[in-house]
């Protein structure tokens, strides 16, 4: 394509360029992708000449002002970037950096590896490390990490937020599960559904009967057909209600929480017609102790192995005795060094010998 | 290319994370290394009522006349073993090489001592023959003797006796006894308590491992036969009863039976 | 029943420990070599053939084998019956159970019968004629002599006299024989054959399920032309008439309950349930039915398990819904399973070409249970109080006709992804009653009675809230008995695993198919939990409901550290609790390129937790075996028979001491095993 020549020429184009990139902005977003039929129905360029067009738009692309995108049909298309993005691409000092940062602008609020950087840029570690020491310094991008692959060297624009995707949701703080945060939370949902299973609902309002003898009563008694079983959508409402955190907490954040609290055998879920409630299991087996109480108890007494969640598990006559958890387990046999007849921990079971001299050593501190 | 190895090394199960590594220290594993054992849990009411009447059904088993004692194992005996030859030849054994040669010689006290039995004795007892292959029916009579043509001595009758054993284990040292309705016989037990401290001492000089022998087959039939012998000469007895557990007549046969089966379990 | 070594070495351990070496080795032999003939036994354990033969003989008349003999042979061939032999660890618990449900008169024939192995019943009645003569006699010895001392100074020197004497007991004791007389002798043997807890033994009792099979087939065979079966048709025909012929066979063991049927046994039989329930078995009304003398009885394991799973299914209901509830549920089960013969059904014998000709499952209605509900039962407590617009009449009284068809396990991936809870149908119920004291459901028109049942109780229309709790205290004891036994079995109804199925307004049925699978799960999911803690469960409770997964997106749903997800996933693998597939990216499969999707095995998880409940029961009886051996001494002492009965008088304090420490070792020992069995009989038989 020939250049323009004369200063008119260079005039007009100035005016049709800053008059495109105008009404561009007002027909979208910096996110719409427009194909050369879009441009051309925004009637900027007179008779819409073609050859013309693409004079005015290489120019906008060699201001950073437009950005080349191919759309899906494989046509080329194009996004208008704002002046302020456009000035930093301008700022670059060569054409590699600015390279590295449009591949860096262009993943956006989901930052990329930088070795996906010097693979789709194609230039070598140092020109790679070098331009990387330009943006950091200019303050255009930062490095990130992403949960799912925290070992990763990830960057980003600096004036974006990681996405979602990339934080891990509000269940992580700097890229690392926030375990504290999600523990309290869990324990507010289960409270809550605890107490708004059926009898608990009620509170103190009923005075809790005498059982007759031999018949052990306690914890949550239950109704068939009791319909307000807590639904999701209440949890979190409730949630908001005790603004727990600042942290905007969705109603799928509530439910991956509630989903491990179904996991963890502490809930199930119920469907009383078809309204989907949550209740706890094992009701009869729940205490009827205040959540912080009881946190407080078991905080204080973690040897009694207590869960600070619902009851204690059923046990499973396998683990009772030595060999459901026995560490050498599978050596043990008559005739081998390691067999019942020789078995150390059988013999402490039994309470037949003290436990040996030697105590589990936590952490791998030695003991002399 | 080699990016993708990175990527497939993060989801193989043995991969560990750089921060978090897994730390060998180099030194060979204990035997039997620190582990939290577990405490036995306690048991139901109805859990302990089982296990008596398991322990119950057992001794009575124990003292029936098919019973066979198996002899005092040892260390040897649990060794490990390499084929059917080596198990075999560990049974074989046993009956000689295990005799203690402090306690083989009969003293007065090993006469209270439980007669042990190296076959089933069948000669007593009532079978329902039609439910037995034809090969076994010889044995059911008593007749499956090694000196082939023996005459047929066994002709008491064959009847079914029930158990005198009515208690076992704690409930003999009755310190939680069920029932505890065993009155101790005190003239009796001062009178043996002597033996019993002189039978204590020898079991104490003999070292911890057995202290009887085994009867070889031979003897033992010696012992069937004379036992046979006296079976019928008694045969007319009503309280033949306690020969289906016993046909050592010292021990066992008074006159009166024990407290019979009955009220204690 | 999978057979494994270490289930084997259990069974041979079990045998060893109950009935003695011999017959151990020889079943050792059977077990490792299957079927075999007396010849080959001998030459594989290296016994003599005399030797093989006792214990043959042994196992035999206890039930452990089975044998065939092929007509005009004379080679017969052993197997072991394995299932037999691992019941021997349950004789405690089948002979509490005949204890609670027939009574301790009961119980002491049972015993007899687990003693004696196969029992001819002439015998049996004439064991315990002998008893009662003897006592009879001691009566009246006493009265002549009645401080019982008379022959005490005949030892212990006599060289010939008896040695041990019956201690002095009062008169009373010596009269309180459980069984008194023959003929309640023959009421307990015609209510354990009712019961089916008693069989009698047959002609084919002692064939093994395979020749069984292959006798039946070939007979069958027969009746086709040139013997062979041809087409679909016939095939499907010719295995319904194959099922036939083994239910036809199976049947004989119940001959006996037959025939006392037929002379009169069912008019009888409501007095012989009152007798059971009388517990003492004091005296119930005798009754002879004539039964053969010749008679061969012996134990009914099935039977006994379908019993001892009621009690199971009782202790799961009491864990979840309190007792009341579970005893609520176990007159349920008890009225349910009289006419179930077995916990699972035969893949072969209980097989119909069309499900029509099954058998229908078995129904009860409300009153059934309440004629047989323990009136000392308190039905009020166990229940939620709630408001009754709180409970929607209609989803409690939801009727479920048909028996469930699909798996079972609560596919909570389906329920989460189903939706995200539509709270609608709210507020379609009465808001009239303030309290729920006189909520009752449906007893009128079936389905759904949406409203109008609250019935109209007039004193409690008072809404003032201080009266609540007086209402409530009156109010209760005014809503029927069969009100709240209705409330407890919907509440069973609902349950998420399935515990009764509300088939019916007043219907009530069990499909112990999905149940127990369910049931299994509970069982696996906390031996997974004790063993690898609450991660470790929340990990394969996901794994389970979200199918393979890759570490990425365990990450996602579990909300754990990844450290931490990669170390309990290790440890469970290691454990067999999860196991892991390799997706290669590219056809050559490098691993290193290769991806690994975790994923949940029931049936590998169940294997492992079996393996490791049968090596747990093999090392207790194997550390009682090293006891015996360290306390070899003590334990000669008091075997004594001038020790036995009196070791504290005999023995010195450190023998008596060492002896009780044993004696302790040896109780927590078998209770372990009896504990670990629980878990193996929900695992495996159940």
């Amino acid at each position: 394509m020939a250049a323009p020549k004369s200063e008119a020429e260079l005039a007009k184009l100035a005016i049709l360029k800053d008059e495109l990139y105008e009404t561009m902005k007002e027909h979208g977003s910096e996110e719409r992708e427009f194909s050369q039929a879009d441009i051309k129905g925004l009637n900027v360029i007179p008779n819409n000449n073609t050859s013309l067009l693409l004079n005015v738009i290489q120019a906008l692309t060699n201001e950073k002002l437009l950005v080349g995108v191919s759309l899906p049909g494989g046509e080329i298309g194009w996004r208008w970037r704002s002046k302020e993005d456009a000035k930093k691409y301008t700022s670059l000092p060569d054409e590699a950096t600015m390279l590295v940062y449009g591949i860096i602008d262009q993943a956006g609020s989901d930052g990329v590896w930088i070795r996906h950087i010097k693979l789709r840029a194609n230039i070598q570690d140092a020109t790679l490390k070098a331009c990387i020491k330009v943006l950091e310094s200019k303050g255009y991008i930062s490095s990130m990490t992403n949960v799912e692959m925290p070992n990763r060297k990830m960057y980003i624009r600096s004036d974006l937020k990681p996405s979602e995707r990339a934080t891990g949701g509000p269940w992580f703080t700097d890229g690392e599960l926030d375990e504290a945060f999600i523990k309290a939370i869990e324990g507010i949902i289960f409270e809550y559904i605890k107490t708004h299973s059926a009898y608990m609902s009620r509170g103190t309002s009923l005075p809790q009967r005498q059982p007759k003898k031999g018949v052990v009563t306690g914890g949550v008694e239950a109704r068939a057909g009791y319909k307000k079983y807590p639904t999701v959508n209440e949890i979190t409402e409730f949630i908001h209600m005790q603004k727990v955190s600042s942290a905007m907490l969705g109603v799928a954040d509530i439910q991956a929480l509630v989903d491990v609290l179904v996991f963890d055998g502490l809930i199930e879920p119920i469907k009383v017609n078809s309204r989907k409630g949550y209740r706890v299991v094992r009701p009869t087996k729940q205490d009827t102790m205040s959540y912080a109480k009881r946190q407080q108890e078991r905080e204080a007494h973690p040897e009694l192995g207590q869960p600070v969640l619902g009851p204690a598990p059923v046990s499973s006559a396998v683990t009772e005795a030595p060999c459901g958890r026995c560490p050498v387990f599978e050596l043990c046999q008559e005739g081998g060094p390691v067999a019942p007849s020789t078995c150390v921990y059988f013999q402490e079971w039994l309470g037949l010998k003290e436990r040996p001299a030697v105590p589990a050593v936590p952490n791998g501190t030695v003991a002399s | 290319m080699s990016n993708r190895r990175e990527i497939s090394q993060n989801s193989v199960p043995w991969f560990t994370d750089p921060k978090d590594p897994i730390i060998l220290d180099g030194k060979p594993s204990e035997t039997y290394p620190a582990y939290d054992v577990p405490k036995p849990p306690i048991l139901t009411k109805k859990e302990e009522k089982q296990l008596d009447y398991f322990l119950l059904f057992r001794e009575q088993a124990h003292d029936s006349a098919l019973y066979t004692e198996p002899p005092p194992r040892t260390r040897d005996s649990r060794r490990r073993t390499y084929g059917q030859d080596q198990i075999n030849s560990r049974y074989a054994d046993e009956s000689k090489a295990t005799i203690d040669p402090f306690t083989a010689v009969e003293t007065y006290s090993k006469r209270f001592e439980r007669k042990k039995r190296t076959l089933p004795d069948f000669s007593s007892l009532p079978f329902a023959k039609e439910f037995f292959p034809p090969e076994l029916h010889a044995t059911l009579d008593g007749l499956d003797e090694p000196g082939a043509d023996r005459k047929r001595r066994r002709t008491g009758p064959k009847t079914l006796a029930l158990s005198n054993i009515t208690t076992y284990g704690a409930d003999e040292l009755e310190d939680e006894g069920l029932q505890g309705n065993v009155q101790p016989n005190f003239n009796k037990a001062l009178e043996l308590l002597e033996n019993v401290e002189k039978e204590g001492e020898e079991a104490f000089l003999s070292g911890e491992e057995d202290d009887w022998g085994n009867e070889d087959e031979d003897n033992e039939d010696a012992a069937d036969a004379e036992a046979a012998d006296q079976y019928d000469d008694e045969s007319e007895d009503d309280y033949n009863a306690e020969q289906y557990f016993d046909n050592d007549e010292d021990d066992y046969g008074d006159d009166m039976g024990d407290e019979g089966g009955d009220g204690t379990y | 029943m999978l057979v494994t070594a270490p289930l084997t070495e259990f069974c041979t351990l079990m045998i060893d420990e109950i009935y003695g070496e011999l017959p151990s080795r020889v079943y050792a032999s059977l077990l490792t070599r299957g079927r075999s003939t007396l010849q080959q036994l001998a030459g594989n354990t290296g016994m003599n053939p005399r030797q093989v033969r006792h214990g043959l003989a042994l196992l035999q008349q206890h039930n452990l084998l089975y044998y065939h003999l092929d007509t005009g042979s004379d080679q017969c061939f052993y197997e072991a019956n394995i299932a037999h032999a691992y019941n021997l660890t349950r004789a405690g618990k089948i002979l509490e159970m005949i204890e609670e449900s027939f009574g301790p008169a009961a119980k002491d024939v049972m015993q007899m019968v687990l003693l004696t192995g196969q029992t001819r019943v002439g015998d049996l009645v004439d064991a315990y004629q002998k008893r009662i003569d003897r006592v009879n006699r001691a009566k009246e010895a006493l009265k002549a002599d009645p401080f019982g001392n008379g022959t005490d100074s005949n030892q212990p020197n006599g060289d010939t006299s008896p040695a041990v004497k019956p201690e002095p007991t009062s008169p009373s004791k010596k009269s309180d024989l459980l069984i008194s007389s023959t003929a309640q002798l023959k009421t307990i043997i015609c209510r354990l054959v009712d019961a089916e807890m008693l069989d009698a033994v047959h002609k084919t009792t002692y064939e093994s399920p395979e020749d069984l099979l292959s006798l039946v087939e070939a007979e069958i065979k027969e009746t086709y032309p040139s013997g062979e079966v041809k087409g679909n048709r016939a095939k499907a025909e010719y295995k319904d008439k194959v099922a036939e012929a083994l239910r036809k066979d199976r049947s004989e063991s119940k001959s006996l309950k037959r025939k006392l049927e037929q002379n009169g046994l069912s008019a009888k039989r409501r007095k012989l349930f009152d007798g059971a329930a009388s517990t003492n078995g004091a005296h119930d009304e005798e009754m002879d039915l004539g039964i053969d003398p010749n008679q061969v009885v012996c134990i009914n394991y099935e039977k006994c398990l379908v019993e001892l799973r009621n009690r199971r299914l009782m202790q799961f209901s009491a864990d979840i819904f309190g007792t009341t509830t579970s005893w609520v549920y176990g007159s349920l089960l008890k009225l349910l399973t009289k006419e179930i013969s077995r916990c699972r059904d035969d893949p072969i014998i209980d097989h119909y070409e069309k499900d029509e000709e099954r058998p229908a499952p078995v129904v009860i209605t409300t009153a059934q249970i309440l004629d047989t509900l323990k009136t000392s039962l308190d039905l009020s407590s166990g229940l939620g109080k709630v408001e009754a617009r709180q409970i929607s009449a209609a989803a409690a009284e939801k009727i479920t006709e048909l028996p469930p068809r699909k798996r079972f396990f609560i596919d909570i991936q389906a329920e989460v992804e189903g939706n995200a809870s539509s709270d609608e149908d709210e507020d379609e119920e009465d808001v009239t009653a303030v309290l729920d004291l006189d909520y009752k459901p449906a007893t009128t028109n079936g389905v759904n009675g949406v409203n109008g049942t609250h019935a109209t109780n007039g004193i409690n229309g008072v809404n003032g809230t201080s009266s609540k709790v007086k209402l409530e205290d009156s109010g209760e004891r005014r809503v029927d008995r069969r009100t709240q036994l209705r409330q407890h079995l919907l509440l069973l109804s609902e349950s998420t695993q399935g515990f009764v199925r509300h088939c019916g307004v007043d219907d009530w049925t069990v499909d112990f198919v999905p149940l127990m699978r369910a049931l299994r799960q509970a069982e696996l999911d906390s031996a997974i939990e004790s063993t690898a803690g609450r991660e470790g469960i929340r990990l394969v409770r996901m794994l389970r409901a979200k199918g393979k997964l890759d570490e990425k997106a365990i990450l996602n749903i579990a909300l754990m550290q990844k450290g931490d997800i990669q170390r309990k996933m290790a440890e469970m693998h290691k454990l067999g609790f999860v196991q892991t597939q390799e997706v290669p990216r590219e056809p050559k499969a490098d691993v290193k390129k290769s991806f690994f999707l975790w994923y949940w095995d029931p049936d590998m998880t169940l294997e492992r937790v079996l393996d490791v409940a049968y090596k747990t029961m093999i090392h207790s009886l194997q550390v009682l075996d090293l006891l015996r051996e360290k306390d070899h001494n003590v334990l000669t002492l008091v075997k004594r028979t001038d020790v036995k009965g009196q070791e504290e008088d005999k023995l010195r304090k450190f023998y008596v001491d060492k002896y009780s420490q044993f004696l302790k070792s040896e109780r927590t020992l078998l209770a372990q095993i009896q504990r670990v069995d629980d878990l193996v009989a929900v695992l495996r038989d159940y």
